[in-house]
């Protein structure tokens, strides 16, 4: 009975204390709240503010965008006028030089939040390669006056992109330096602002362009000779596959100067049918040999032969033909049809002439050979491309009969594992030692054998560039390095060394070229010696 | 008090960030390996005068991937970019083996930068879609990567054409860089 009658006492003894405790709590919250009230009026009235202020600002800034198009319209129309795309360039380029803009700068990599700043551009002739741009930071009033200093940016190494990362963010521009991104934002307010921003910002791409303009300047007055002596060979004027002018790209192999849309697609095709090089800003390549060589063809030539179908076709189009579904690009056609093009015309080589083969013809090995024999660059070429002639061709397929050293291949094989190779020193060689010449004996060889022999740098060039095998050995185990280094010609020694020839190769008499070389004497070339050593 | 939290969870478990520079000689294929990470599909491109820059969000990480222009007189200012970076992706033609020796050259010399020491190194062998493509082994040779000291590094055989390496090459890099490599 206690135990009853005492519950019940204590069930309502803790009863009224919890209620205490919440009415105690719940108090102290009203009260708290209470202090808070004219804070959360003030905060309303605020939010009702700024929203008012955001919507003003938005009316005005869709007014503006409305104007800014309507000039930058107008500014595309007049520019279009103008003669080409590089006097448009000008043009603008004139519009914002030594301009200054009001501009809206967030400095993304700090996180300030908007800065009003005071951009300048200009460019220091005193720089040299480098476009200089030079932001004055300053705080918005609100914050301070305080004054942040200069900060300079490269752009020769920035870039600008027309867009910001948020995509809340309108009229905005990054300038991407290497270390930091600026977002600049054209500041509402001023009348003229938005417009004179954008001229700006297409301005600093612009500068930007023209800082690399610049830097190919300065490496151009190496290449300048390369640039003008390519440009002046027939049809180099225009881009060999859509015509666009002053192509300032080529294609090392091919032999033609290309515009740099075209240079993509070239590049889309691998190395081993284009090699793709800029003429202004590959230095090193435009040695006076390649130079000889794209002198000896030229756009006109070559399309002469990649597009021979597409020439004859246009004086014949009545002719209904599959290969006329596919037209020549003009400059200003989009990049895929270009592509496209250039992919007909030198993987499926649908343009090409070919010619059937006529008992009467002699075969392309024996023409090709004819060809590198009389030097002439045009007539190998074409046989390189138009009639697939193997430019690893040998003098053996061209006139196999007239062999002085009747082996078969089984025999040449068994032949070189056994120790009696006397037949295969060069110094042995029967018809060698009755002439005294090297080129008596023209088993084996190579048209690359050939071309070192006679020293013709030009086609040795092209030889290379098409891939004939740099390292082929001859009936006496010579390889073109050794036909150079036994006929005196150090320089296109170098020349091969410099490409890939291997200087350990052993000849018949087991002997390599450095050997060879010492034979005739002391070396008196530094460089030939250190090549001709440092590789083994 | 929120600041303060936010930048912790974020260095617990948000983003990391890394900025990683892809380099190699003209025609490698660095600006379609950077697009393909980007958006995952080719894009047909022209040769890069200056560079292009993206952000590529992977494994928790933001790459700010830069992608600069391989022309021989371009290539001295690679260097204006190597402060801060955390890792380095060279590209290599597999397929262009004349021009082999010179990738080996340029790519020792980068490795000798001072402002790089840290970095990370991937390699990707380019190009295997084409034929006479070297594979990972015979690059590996040619680079002469066995002359790398203390520093991480990886190769890959990629096809950025087909789609093919890539992204196993940047699990490597995020791994790497999470486990902090970088």
């Amino acid at each position: 009975m206690s135990i009853e009658a005492k519950k019940k006492y204590e069930f309502l003894e803790s009863f009224s204390a919890i209620m205490d405790a919440h009415l105690r709590y719940f108090k102290q919250g009203y009260e708290l709240l209470n202090q808070m009230e004219p804070f959360i009026h003030q905060v309303l009235t605020y939010a009702q503010q700024s929203k008012e202020m955001a919507n003003i600002e938005q009316d005005r800034l869709a007014k503006r965008i409305q104007e800014f198009r309507t000039q930058s319209e107008l500014e595309s129309l007049r520019a279009s006028s103008n003669i080409g795309v590089s006097t448009t360039g000008d043009y603008i380029r004139n519009v914002q030089s030594n301009k200054n803009i009001e501009a809206l700068m967030q400095s993304t990599a700090n996180g300030e939040g908007f800065q009003s700043l005071q951009s300048t551009a200009t460019s220091e002739p005193g720089t040299g390669v480098f476009g200089r741009f030079r932001t004055r930071h300053q705080k918005a009033p609100s914050l301070s006056k305080e004054n942040l200093g200069f900060r300079t940016v490269d752009l020769c190494v920035s870039t600008i992109k027309i867009d910001a990362e948020h995509t809340d963010l309108r009229l905005c521009f990054r300038i991407i330096s290497p270390s930091k991104t600026y977002t600049l934002q054209h500041r509402a307010g001023r009348e003229d602002a938005p417009v004179r921003g954008y001229a700006y910002g297409s301005g600093c791409d612009l500068s930007v362009g023209d800082a690399y303009r610049r830097l190919e300047d300065d490496t151009i007055k190496g290449q300048d000779d390369a640039l003008r002596i390519l440009r002046e060979i027939s049809g180099n004027d225009l881009c060999a596959e859509c015509g666009a002018p002053d192509p300032d790209w080529a294609s090392l192999n091919l032999g033609i100067l290309l515009c740099i849309e075209c240079s993509g697609a070239h590049r889309n095709l691998g190395v081993h049918i284009s090699k793709v090089r800029s003429i202004t800003l590959d230095v090193k390549v435009w040695e006076s040999t390649v130079l000889d060589l794209f002198r000896g063809l030229g756009n006109a030539y070559c399309n002469s032969v990649w597009e021979e179908m597409l020439q004859h076709q246009h004086e014949r189009t009545n002719e209904s033909d599959s290969v006329l579904l596919i037209t020549k690009p003009g400059p200003t056609d989009p990049v895929a049809k270009k592509e496209k093009y250039i992919h007909a015309k030198y993987v499926e080589k649908l343009f090409i002439n070919r010619e059937a083969t006529d008992p009467e013809i002699p075969s392309s090995a024996t023409r090709i050979w004819e060809a590198v024999k009389s030097k002439d660059i045009r007539e190998v070429y074409h046989l390189i491309v138009a009639s697939d002639a193997n430019i690893n061709t040998s003098y053996d397929e061209v006139n196999g009969c007239d062999l002085c050293h009747l082996l078969s291949a089984a025999e040449f094989q068994n032949e070189l594992k056994t120790s009696d190779k006397s037949q295969y020193d060069p110094a042995l060689c029967q018809r060698i030692k009755e002439s005294n010449d090297l080129a008596s004996c023209l088993q084996g060889w190579s048209l690359l054998h050939l071309a070192c022999h006679d020293g013709d740098w030009v086609m040795v060039e092209l030889l290379l560039l098409f891939g004939a095998d740099i390292n082929k050995c001859d009936f006496h185990g010579r390889t073109p390095l050794h036909h150079c280094v036994s006929r005196g010609n150090n320089s296109l020694a170098k020349y091969l060394l410099r490409r890939g020839a291997r200087s350990s190769l052993k000849d018949g008499g087991g002997l390599t070229a450095l050997e060879r070389a010492m034979e005739r004497g002391a070396i008196t070339d530094e460089r030939l010696f250190i090549l001709l050593t440092e590789r083994e | 008090m929120g600041i303060v939290f936010t930048r912790m969870f974020s260095s617990l478990f948000g983003n990391q960030e890394a900025r990683i520079l892809v380099l190699g000689l003209d025609n490698a294929g660095k600006t379609t390996i950077l697009y393909r990470l980007q958006m995952g599909e080719v894009v047909s491109t022209i040769p890069t005068i200056g560079f292009n820059v993206e952000t590529v969000q992977y494994n928790n990480i933001k790459f700010q991937v830069w992608d600069l222009g391989g022309q021989t007189s371009i290539r001295p200012y690679w260097r204006c970019y190597f402060p801060n970076t955390q890792a380095i992706i060279y590209v290599v033609d597999s397929s262009d083996t004349d021009r082999l020796v010179t990738a080996k050259d340029e790519f020792h010399a980068i490795l000798e930068e001072e402002e790089l020491k840290g970095a990370v190194v991937l390699i990707f062998a380019n190009k295997q879609d084409l034929p006479g493509a070297l594979d990972d082994a015979a690059v590996t040779e040619a680079l002469e990567l066995h002359k790398i000291k203390n520093r991480q590094w990886s190769i890959f055989k990629t096809s950025a054409l087909k789609g093919e390496g890539i992204f196993e090459g940047l699990d490597w890099l995020s791994n790497t860089l999470k486990s902090g490599g970088g």
